[in-house]
């Protein structure tokens, strides 16, 4: 996949404009962009986690609620 | 009253660095005051200063030197010893780049975050990497992308990938790009295998892709564009921190492999030099000691558990690396590793050559050590050994130096495949020509070898 479609792809799913202060750093508007190219898959892939974490503690709780019975 | 600004420091608006009557202040501007509030109110500075991670400062009332732009004025804890990154080994940098992680991850934590990303503001303090910029924090703007992460990647990311994919020599690369290694150049040289590892597929070759193709459009267009949420900008800090935490370098299967069991003198000579050494500095009870030549930092480490702040210089990145992990695993506090060739050491760099010092104007030690070391200079880098002395009584009152006679066998691999033109090159010569710089304290033959320890004193 080309790297302005999945920009276009997140950027229109998932973002909102944002008003920016400018730094005193010149961050580069390259690191700026693809920053929100790797923001989003950190943030899908860390909300992904999350939730298969979530899971594996309800199956353990689940599993020692029946060896209670 | 004679301030000097320290020119390190003067790209950042916020404040500046400058010495008066040899003491270091921070200046913190006006335009910085509302981050400064921020950063002791929200706690971030306490809890930075007691995990050893910010250099402490105190606030003190001295006039400041540039009084119309001037908040506050700091007095930062005293740091023994500047090294850059070029001087660095593996672990070093490695090391650096994830106290900066860290940094940032506590930094959001409190409502705030890093402004700048540069290895210049990290410093080895008492054996840890430390931030010695304590204006580096800013107040978060929530949504925004991370204006250092281009920054971070050119100083941290991109060398250490180069080092431990390439060849671990390319760290010399930031001698001359001082913002760090260009991403598009990283991406060249780069194994194109290393596009397989996930993280430097997008820090490193996705980044330098996108830059050339946003190169010129503005930044404040870009971010209008779209925002990178707080948990978003977490989640690519974490996975920074685990793309660095995975790139290794180890000196074994190459051309470091068995470079420090090729030693020729026996346990014997060994504990017998130890020995001399450790009497000479009892001698001369120095502060601060450079070893030069010091290997993996084996008699360093006579002079630091004297107490001895001890620069341990070599130019092999596998002896720094070996000597850096032993220090770090035995948390030792006076002994700082560097990577130095004797033969070309660091030169002043950056604006007006002033933003890196040279080597030999950062700190004046009391002594040096050269032990098996004036061979290398003399034969191996054809240096004469008059000018050998005058450059080390340039650096230091007093030198511990061993003299290697050309019957030793590693003087002759030095010889074996070139002709020797040193006919100057034996005890006497030696005498001779340093006699001329210093005076004669001690001398003493090492036992079991044909070595010769002197302890000189400058004339």
């Amino acid at each position: 996949m080309k790297l302005d479609s999945l920009h276009g792809i997140i950027a229109g799913l998932v973002f909102l404009p944002v008003n920016s202060e400018p730094a005193y750093l010149d961050p580069g508007s390259g690191s700026f962009i693809i920053q929100i190219i790797i923001a989003s898959l950190a943030a899908i892939s860390y909300a992904f986690r999350s939730q298969i974490a979530k899971l594996g503690s309800l199956l353990r709780r689940s599993k020692d609620k029946d060896q209670d019975k | 009253m004679v301030d000097q600004k320290v020119s390190a420091s003067f790209r950042d608006p916020s404040g500046f660095v400058f010495t008066r009557h040899k003491q270091l202040y921070r200046q913190v501007n006006k335009s910085y005051q509302a981050d400064y509030e921020l950063l002791n109110e929200t706690g971030l500075y306490a809890e930075l200063t007691s995990a050893g991670l910010l250099v402490p400062h105190k606030e003190v009332s001295v006039a400041p030197a540039e009084k119309s732009l001037a908040y506050k004025v700091l007095q930062p804890e005293h740091i023994q010893f500047i090294s850059y990154a070029y001087e660095w080994s593996f672990s070093q940098l490695k090391d650096a780049a994830l106290l900066t992680l860290d940094l940032q991850k506590r930094a959001l934590a409190r409502g705030l975050w890093l402004k700048d990303a540069t290895s210049a503001n990290i410093q080895f303090h008492r054996g840890r990497p430390i931030l010695i910029d304590s204006l580096s924090f800013e107040a978060y703007p929530e949504g925004q992308p991370w204006t250092a992460y281009r920054q971070f990647c050119q100083h941290f990311l991109a060398p250490l990938a180069l080092m431990a994919l390439v060849d671990v020599r390319l760290s010399q690369m930031l001698r001359t790009q001082l913002d760090g290694i260009d991403l598009e150049l990283c991406s060249r040289l780069l194994p194109s295998g290393s596009r397989f590892n996930f993280g430097l597929l997008l820090h490193i070759h996705l980044h330098a892709s996108a830059q050339k193709r946003y190169a010129g459009r503005s930044t404040r267009e870009a971010a209008t564009r779209a925002s990178v949420s707080k948990m978003a900008l977490l989640g690519m800090v974490d996975q920074l921190e685990r793309t660095i935490a995975k790139l290794q370098w180890k000196p074994v299967g190459s051309a470091w492999g068995n470079y420090y069991a090729e030693t020729n003198y026996s346990n014997a000579a060994e504990a017998h030099k130890g020995k001399l050494v450790e009497t000479y500095l009892k001698k001369i009870k120095p502060k601060a000691v450079w070893d030069l030549g010091a290997n993996n930092g084996l008699y360093s480490r006579i002079a630091a558990r004297l107490g001895t702040f001890t620069v341990s210089q070599d130019y092999d990145p596998a002896a720094v690396e070996q000597n850096y992990l032993h220090a770090r695993a035995e948390h030792e506090t006076n002994l700082h590793p560097l990577l130095i060739d004797l033969a070309n050491p660091s030169p002043a760099l950056g604006w007006a050559n002033q933003e890196r010092e040279v080597l030999s104007q950062r700190g004046a030690p009391d002594a040096l050590m050269a032990l098996a070391l004036v061979h290398h200079l003399a034969i191996g880098n054809n240096l004469p050994l008059e000018r050998i002395a005058e450059f080390f009584a340039s650096l230091a009152p007093w030198v511990i130096i061993e003299f290697v006679p050309k019957s030793d066998s590693q003087v002759n691999r030095l010889l074996a495949s070139r002709k020797d033109i040193f006919d100057d090159y034996t005890l006497e010569g030696f005498t001779k020509a340093f006699s001329k710089t210093f005076k004669i304290e001690t001398q003493s033959p090492i036992a079991e070898s044909e070595r010769t320890l002197f302890l000189l004193k400058r004339k």
